[in-house]
C-alpha cells in the first residue's frame, strides 16, 4: 500500500480515529492499538478547577506511535477557532489541528465562511490545518489554496452512521484535490469505509461507529481491514462495470448435442 | 482582587503571578495550557505575568472527542 503523506509526514495507516464516546479510556486505548491508526483526535475542555480529574485520556495514547490531532470542536467563529488552536498548540505541543467550526447544534454542519477564514490565518501561523467541511468541491479547492494540509469533507452528519450520503460530491472532490482527502463524519460501518477508499479517498476518520459498537476493540480492527482492503482495491485498478452480461466461462456450446 | 478562572470567580492576592495561581490551583490530569483573556501565555512566561483585577483566566486540557 502506498504511504499517505500529510505535510511531509508519512502514515502507514489510512484510518484516523476519533476518541469520543468510548465506554472508557481503557477501551479507547485498546481500540487505538487494534485499529493500527497513526492519527488520533482529541477535543479540548476547561480544566475543572474544583474537582480533580484523575483519568487523563492522554495516558492511554502512545504519542510515539500516533500523531495527536486536537480539534476545535465547540467554537462557532474563526476568531474562537484561532484561539482554540493556539491554546491546543501550547497544551499538547503540536501544530497539527483538526479545524471544525460548527455553530449549528442539530446537524453540526461546518460553517464554510468561518472555516476558510480560520484556515487562511492558521496556515500562515504555521499550523498543519485539517479542516472539517461540507462536501463542497469549490470550498475544498479554496481551502487547498488557503494552505490546508488536507480537506476533510463529511459523508453524512457527525455521529449518524449513515454512510456516504454525499458520495457524488466526494467523488468530484477526490478528482480535483491536490491535497489528501480524508472522508470524515457519517461513516457507520466497515463497508462504508471500504467504499470511500475504493473511490480514491486518501483516508477516513471514524469515531462513533467504533466507539459505540458492541465491541469497540474488535470493530476498530474490522475498520482497519476494510480501509486496507478498499485502498488495495483502488491501487489495483477497479474493473469497469457493464450494462450487459460479460461471460466469465468459455461459451463452447458443448451442451447443444 | 477578583479574577475568574474558567468562568468561576476567585479572590486572589494583588499582583499574583500566573505561575503562583497555577500552583495554587494545582490542576491534575495531564498537560494543560493557560490563557489570560484571549492571549495564550507560554509556560516560560507564567512567572513574569502579573494578574490584574477582573482578568479572565482559562485553563484548557485535552479530552476525548472526534
Amino acid at each position: 500500500m502506498e504511504k499517505l503523506i500529510i505535510a511531509g509526514k508519512e502514515f502507514n495507516s489510512r484510518l484516523f480515529l476519533g476518541t469520543g464516546k468510548f465506554p472508557s479510556n481503557e477501551v479507547m486505548g485498546r481500540a487505538i492499538k487494534s485499529s493500527k491508526t497513526q492519527m488520533v483526535t482529541t477535543a479540548l475542555k476547561r480544566v475543572d478547577v474544583e474537582n480533580s480529574d484523575t483519568d487523563d485520556m492522554l495516558a492511554h495514547i502512545d504519542r510515539n506511535q500516533v500523531v495527536l490531532l486536537p480539534n476545535t470542536s465547540g467554537v462557532r467563529t474563526a476568531k474562537e477557532a484561532v484561539f482554540a488552536a493556539q491554546i491546543a498548540r501550547e497544551a499538547l505541543q503540536t501544530n497539527w489541528l483538526k479545524l471544525e467550526i460548527h455553530p449549528d447544534p442539530k446537524y453540526l454542519f461546518p460553517d464554510a465562511v468561518e472555516t476558510l477564514r480560520a484556515t487562511e490565518e492558521l496556515a500562515k501561523d504555521g499550523f498543519v490545518v485539517l479542516p472539517y467541511v461540507q462536501a463542497d468541491p469549490v470550498l475544498c479547492k479554496q481551502l487547498e489554496e488557503a494552505g490546508a494540509a488536507t480537506v476533510m469533507p463529511l459523508a453524512a452528519p457527525i455521529g449518524t452512521n449513515r454512510g456516504l450520503v454525499t458520495k457524488d460530491l466526494l467523488e468530484i472532490i477526490i478528482e480535483q484535490s491536490n491535497v489528501p482527502v480524508v472522508i470524515d463524519a457519517g461513516i457507520g460501518s466497515p463497508s462504508h469505509a471500504a467504499q470511500a477508499m475504493e473511490m480514491g479517498a486518501d483516508a477516513v476518520l471514524v469515531n462513533t461507529a467504533i466507539a459505540i459498537a458492541g465491541d469497540p476493540v474488535a470493530m476498530a480492527e474490522a475498520f482497519a481491514k476494510a480501509v486496507e482492503a478498499g485502498r488495495q482495491a483502488y491501487e489495483s485498478g477497479l474493473p469497469a462495470t457493464f450494462a450487459t452480461a460479460q461471460a466469465s466461462s468459455p461459451l463452447t456450446e458443448f451442451l447443444n448435442l | 482582587m477578583k479574577v475568574t478562572v474558567n468562568k468561576k470567580e476567585m479572590e486572589v492576592t494583588e499582583g499574583l503571578t500566573l505561575d503562583a495561581l497555577v500552583q495554587q490551583i494545582q490542576p491534575e490530569g495531564g498537560s494543560f495550557a493557560v490563557a489570560v483573556g484571549m492571549k495564550v501565555v507560554k509556560k516560560e512566561n507564567w512567572s513574569a505575568t502579573r494578574l490584574s483585577e477582573n482578568d479572565e483566566i482559562t485553563l484548557i486540557r485535552a479530552t476525548c472527542g472526534g
